[in-house]
């Protein structure tokens, strides 16, 4: 069950597009070397992944950002995806 | 080694310079001579291994001596004899594993591969010395993996010739098959393993199931005794020779072997039970009655464990709470004679007042202060808010800083109190009683492990560690301002028990729990004292059955504490652990019974088979009516030239897919009897394993020798029976010969599976639940054997699932054991760290009460709201989980306590 | 309708009707009683939507005897599933008018507002996400993107408390959505996308797809989307449609229930990472 849980809430933090940041794995008081290994891996993880995007939204000025999107301009993300993805008006400080 | 100074930092055996042989890891590593036996010790203590220590030896070293920061060695400690005056005395001296050196056919000593059972537990270990990395033991140093691992199953078991030991082990199929999955499971690669075996024995709950997914997973099981192992020293490794049952030779070679080394009795055990004058049988385990299976012969004396026959782990947890049984019943007049009460102080009310935090910051020596920056955590600490007054210690657990804690908790006014230490897991406890000492509730406590979390993995980081200690300190600190002080009431309870079902089981657990001096109420659906014990003949060990169960219900019914009820059941049940009401119904109405404990003993029914002409043809018999038969001196057994048994009728199969445990041994005894009374007539026995576990070998092997034949027959092969005249022509392919044969039988005795009761109703009045077969499940397959899933209920005999008598009556009385614990309380402590639920903010939507696994949430359905019994609560908040309110509310770690702490741990 | 509301209330079938009342040109929800009868010609039978069960449970609730009638849109029982397998509704003491509203293979046109969105803007198509767009056209942006998306869509958040005060399966009566550990409240713009994503995870096993609490959202939030997401792998991992059947919402048990077997974890990420 709680397995299920987990990975409900991995597709549903996946959907808005802040997946990979959650995992779940059972280590035994006897596996030390499991704990570590699974932290250390995850941590590298997580640093490959790059900051939180988040922290880019939580900031006292949360109020004028649509001035940020206003002065991104209006692409076509479509037709210029590549291009698209620097501007980005939500990306964070990445 | 002084345990009560020994803080476990492990100094001492870093400096140790002395490396010896690491026995717990089968020797495969070392370890040094002060050492910790194994990672998971209790208590976590170093000791000295007197015969390696330096110092002991030569007179020489002691750097252990001089390093150690609390000053925990002290060489001239002596030994001295301690006495004591005891009522009883139980023995567990357990065994050892079989050692396979002298079997020159094995080429144990030959070769690094050939490996034995507890070897390869420790190379699957995480904890062991290859970190669960599955190696092969020759190619260890250059990380080689096995690809083909082989089981040898009956190594220094079911062997007379070359080791002596004639008994079955009981417990290696299981562990061969178990070992087989988790090396798998651990392999990066496919790994192909392969048991030997002669017959699969695993007879326990659940283990035909498990052995079932082995084979589907693709584990192997090859019916053979490999003849040798022989290390070929080129890439091959090892090449195994066993002949196949059809006699063909066979040769296959292998990376690992594994030996399932039997069980047997140290030759230390041995002396103890010489100078205890405790009778030993030939095997060298206890002698002992299945009658009173934890008893030895000197009376007080008691013994549980592989110390009276080999047995697994559910069975030897069992038997431990038997002998506890057993051992108090006659000195139950004492107890409680010497307990004394704590004194404390009276509790100061600090409920208006704001948080004082005191902070407590541990140097451990130099565990976390040689790391961690102390002065700097502790100047940290003193900015943190509510904190009034913060503290440096060389050890915050010495008796000298306890004395000192409680001097600054009055002088400073603190009123919540945080140390920053080691693991609340080892000294919580410690610091609670402190809180308590100096008037304050113990639940003003938080830890923050600064040692295990932080200086003892970051070691070569002070920088970063000191970091660490200060977000650690500030989690606990933010939390314990919003601690508040729990209390924990006293709740009165019923000390009687009720026992359902008057059979062997029932009736053992109604005397033992009336020996230990508490009153019971029997209940039993028929019209007399015994079930099913009045229709066996003889135990394992040919002792007569009918005096026994008349004698034990004769004490059971004129025991003055034991109020039987015949011809009654139970029809309803309320109330908890404790605090029982149970309605107990009979011809002359409802009784209401209140009581403390239960204890379901409820037995299962021997099955009506459908096949094999049963109910159709007169010679087919079950094996209960063949006991009839036999006990009634019919002439159709004494007239009966051949007599053929068939076993497993109805067990292991798709519908059943368990075994029923018994009827191996079962019918060889009939067999044996039969062949006693006419040693002319034919006996065949039909079967698929002999599973006559245990020391029940010998009959097995009594039967064959006295002429019994025994032929396997296989799930896909089932013998044919037909009518022919008064006899039923029985047609079967013998697997040896390859051919297919037929006896016509005067008698066919069908061993037919044991079925559960199927009493949903008594198991749901009681919240117990049943397994996918209808036994009734224990808490907790090894460790809780005889405990239900309910607080204050417990189940032995045959309702658990299907065993013989020797195990029922162990299992009774452990049930009785376990329920004592309960009775023997003064009352039952609840609160503390529970759930509470606030209804105002209930909305009665029934999430937490689905998920309290503990069935301590109802439905209070008139005011729409959840309650929780905190007698039943265990504190582990998955109500506070479930609810999508956040309404329950887990004390000591509320959703506000959690949340601040993930704060504080954020915050920097 | 009106006939059948009519005799129900005379035969005393049941107490009260809650049904939908033309005041003023607006249809507004209106309890019919036999003391009003007369205003039952005033009773909308159409395909106004409004979440009557929420009146229904806690006019239940009120009166241990009463006996309630409800004009029942397929969402309305659907949501009267959920609110009786939480305990909030006795469906013993509530009776339904049905009414087939959700499209069918025997009626594609259904007479439902939700099914007929308003289009998208281009800038909400170019930054944001399109309400009309399927959670699978959501999930083929890159994450980078779809995070960004959905941050654009979540902070236009009023905090209005709309979405919840309108949505039929909402009864907690201490709203996490308001809680000062998480959330708290009178803050803007609210917590992006914790306030979202709290009710996004409380809607899991129990969203009935609506629609409206999109329908409500002053600032034009693709919240069903978001939902239907949610339930969408609700129904993958625990075999479970909210509003379906009588079994306890996959949250609300502990340990194993036979179903379908659990995707591996993909080495801690659900993520398929281009």
């Amino acid at each position: 069950m709680t397995l299920k849980r987990m990975r409900f809430l991995q597709e549903v933090l996946d959907f808005v597009g802040l997946g990979g940041r959650l995992h779940m794995e059972w280590i035994s008081s006897a596996e030390a070397q499991k704990f570590a290994q699974v932290v250390t891996d995850f941590t590298e993880k997580i640093r490959r992944l790059g900051p939180n995007p988040l922290h880019a939204f939580i900031q006292p000025d949360m109020i004028l950002r649509p001035r940020v999107v206003a002065a991104s301009g209006l692409k076509s993300t479509a037709a210029e995806k590549e291009d698209a993805k620097g501007s980005l008006p939500f990306t964070g400080k990445q | 080694m002084d345990t009560e100074k020994c803080i476990a930092c492990g100094l001492c055996a870093e400096k140790c310079p002395k490396k010896v042989t690491d026995l717990f890891n089968e020797g495969l590593i070392k370890r040094k001579a002060i050492y910790v036996p194994y990672a998971q010790a209790v208590p976590l203590k170093y000791a000295i291994d007197p015969e390696s220590c330096i110092y002991l030896q030569k007179g020489k070293c002691g750097a252990c001596e001089k390093l150690c920061p609390s000053g925990a060695i002290n060489f001239k400690d002596r030994e001295s004899v301690i006495e004591r005056e005891v009522g009883s005395v139980i023995l567990a001296p357990g065994f050892r594993s079989y050692d396979p050196s002298g079997l020159d056919f094995y080429a144990y000593d030959r070769s690094a591969d050939v490996v034995t059972a507890p070897e390869f537990e420790r190379m699957l270990s995480a904890g062991g010395p290859t970190a669960g990395h599955l190696l092969k033991p020759s190619g260890r140093a250059q990380g080689i993996e096995p690809e083909k691992i082989a089981w040898i199953q009956c190594v220094g078991s079911r062997d007379q010739n070359r080791c002596g030991h004639e008994y079955c082990s009981a417990v290696c199929c299981m562990f061969a098959v178990k070992q087989a999955v988790i090396a798998r499971e651990h392999s990066r690669r496919p790994l192909d393993c392969a048991i030997f075996f002669m017959d699969l024995r695993t007879q326990g709950k659940d283990f035909d199931r498990y052995v079932d997914r082995a084979k589907k997973d693709g584990v192997r099981f090859v019916r053979a005794r490999v003849h040798s192992i022989e290390p070929t020293g080129s890439e091959d490794g090892l090449r195994l020779r066993y002949a196949l049952e059809d006699g063909s030779l066979a040769e296959e070679a292998f990376d690992v072997v594994v030996l399932s080394t039997g069980l047997e009795i140290d030759p230390g055990a041995k002396t103890l039970a010489d100078r205890l004058t405790v009778d030993l049988d030939a095997d060298g385990f206890v002698k002992a009655s299945p009658l009173s299976p934890v008893c030895t012969s000197v009376p007080g004396i008691y013994a549980c464990g592989a110390f009276t026959g080999p047995k697994d782990i559910p069975h030897s947890v069992m038997e431990a709470s038997a002998a506890a049984s057993a051992a108090t019943e006659k000195i139950a007049a004492a107890r409680h004679t010497r307990t004394r009460a704590v004194q404390r102080p009276e509790q100061i009310d600090v409920r208006q007042e704001n948080p004082r935090i005191g902070v407590f910051v541990c140097n451990c020596g130099i565990n976390i202060g040689g790391v961690v920056r102390v002065p700097e955590v502790v100047r940290f600490a003193e900015t943190l808010p509510s904190v009034v007054y913060v503290e440096e210690n060389l050890f915050t657990c010495s008796q000298d800083t306890q004395d000192k804690i409680v001097d600054i908790i009055r002088e400073k006014r603190l009123n919540r109190v945080v140390v920053a230490a080691c693991t609340p897991r080892t000294h919580e406890s410690l610091f609670q009683e402190t809180m308590a000492g100096a008037g304050l509730n113990k639940y003003l406590f938080e830890m923050a492990n600064i040692r295990n979390h932080d200086s003892w993995v970051h070691a070569n980081d002070p920088d970063a560690a000191t970091k660490k200690a200060k977000d650690l300190v500030r989690m606990a600190v933010v939390k314990a301002a919003l601690l508040r002080p729990l209390d924990e009431d006293q709740l009165p309870l019923t000390r009687t028990a009720l026992v359902v079902g008057g059979g062997i089981a029932g009736m053992t657990a109604a005397l033992c729990l009336a020996e230990q001096g508490y009153p019971v109420d029997l209940v039993e659906r028929s019209d007399r004292l015994g079930g099913h014990g009045r229709r066996l003949l003889e135990t394992g060990a040919g002792e007569p059955m009918a005096p026994f169960v008349e004698g034990l219900a004769e004490r059971v019914v004129n025991h003055p504490d034991i109020r039987v009820h015949l011809e009654s059941s139970v029809t309803a049940v309320e109330g908890f652990v404790g605090n029982f009401n149970t309605t107990v119904t009979s011809a002359d109405g409802a009784a209401a019974i209140e009581h403390g404990v239960a204890v379901l003993a409820t037995g299962a029914a021997e099955s009506r088979p459908a096949e094999y002409l049963y109910g159709e043809h007169p010679a087919v018999v079950t094996s209960l009516e063949l006991d009839d038969l036999i006990a009634g001196e019919s002439g159709k057994v004494s007239a009966a030239s051949d007599v053929l048994f068939v076993q497993c009728v109805g067990s292991r199969d798709d519908e059943r897919p368990y075994c029923s445990k018994v009827c191996c041994t079962h019918s060889i005894q009939s067999a044996l009897k039969i062949k006693r009374r006419n040693p002319e007539a034919n006996v065949f026995v039909l079967y698929r394993d002999i599973r006559t576990y245990g020391q029940r070998e010998t009959l097995y092997n009594q039967a064959r020798k006295s002429g019994v034949h025994f032929f396997r027959y296989s799930l896909a092969n089932k013998p044919n029976v037909s009518a022919n005249g008064k006899k039923v022509r029985v047609e079967f392919i013998d697997p040896l010969l390859d051919r297919r044969f037929f006896v016509d039988a005067d008698l066919l005795c069908l061993a037919s599976a044991i079925v559960p009761r199927r009493n949903e109703e008594l198991a749901q009045m009681f919240k117990v639940p049943t397994d996918a077969d209808g036994w009734l499940l224990e808490a907790h397959q090894k460790l809780r054997p005889v405990d239900a899933a309910t607080d204050g209920v417990f189940l032995c005999g045959m309702a658990h699932y299907p065993k013989p008598v020797d195990e029922s009556i162990a299992q009774a009385k452990a049930a009785a054991a376990r329920a004592a614990t309960y009775l023997s309380m003064e009352a039952i402590s609840v609160g503390g760290i529970v759930s509470v639920i606030d209804e105002r903010d209930c909305t009665g939507c029934g999430a937490c009460v689905a998920v309290c696994p503990y069935s301590a949430i109802t439905m209070d359905q008139s005011r729409k709201t959840a309650v929780v019994n905190p007698a039943l609560c265990k504190g582990c908040g998955a109500c506070a989980a479930a609810c999508p309110s956040e309404t329950p509310k887990l004390m000591g770690f509320t959703h506000a306590q959690l949340y601040a702490q993930i704060k504080g741990a954020l915050a920097a | 309708m009106k006939d059948q509301v009519k005799k129900w209330l005379e035969s005393g079938t049941v107490d009260i009707f809650l049904g939908m009342k033309m005041v003023d040109g607006h249809p507004l929800p209106h309890a019919f009683t036999l003391g009003n009868i007369s205003d039952l010609e005033e009773l909308v039978p159409g395909t106004v939507r409004y979440p009557l069960e929420t009146f229904a449970a806690e006019l239940a609730a009120e009166n241990p005897d009463a006996r309630i009638g409800l004009a029942a849109r397929e969402c309305t029982q659907r949501a009267l599933n959920v609110l009786s397998l939480w305990n909030q509704a006795p469906t013993d003491r509530i009776e339904t008018i049905k009414l087939n509203c959700c499209p069918s293979p025997l009626k594609e046109h259904a007479a439902c507002s939700y099914l007929d969105p308003p289009e998208a803007g281009l800038f909400k198509k170019h930054f944001g996400i399109d309400n009309a767009a399927d959670p699978e056209a959501v999930a083929r942006f890159e994450p980078r993107e779809r995070f960004s998306r959905w941050m654009y869509e979540f902070q236009k958040c009023i905090k209005c408390y709309g979405c919840r005060n309108i949505c039929p399966v909402c009864f907690c009566e201490d709203c996490s959505l308001e809680h000062k550990d998480l959330i708290g409240t009178g803050q803007l713009p609210p917590e992006a996308p914790i306030f979202h994503l709290v009710r996004a995870v409380h809607m899991a096993g129990r969203c009935i797809d609506c629609g409206l609490c999109e329908e409500a959202c002053p600032a034009d939030i693709p919240l069903r989307l978001l939902y239907r997401k949610v339930n969408a792998v609700v129904d993958d991992l625990f075999d479970y449609r909210a509003g379906e059947g009588e079994q306890p919402p996959p949250f609300n048990i502990i340990g194993e229930r036979p179903s379908l077997e659990p995707k591996p974890m993909e080495n801690g990420s659900a993520c398929p990472q281009r």
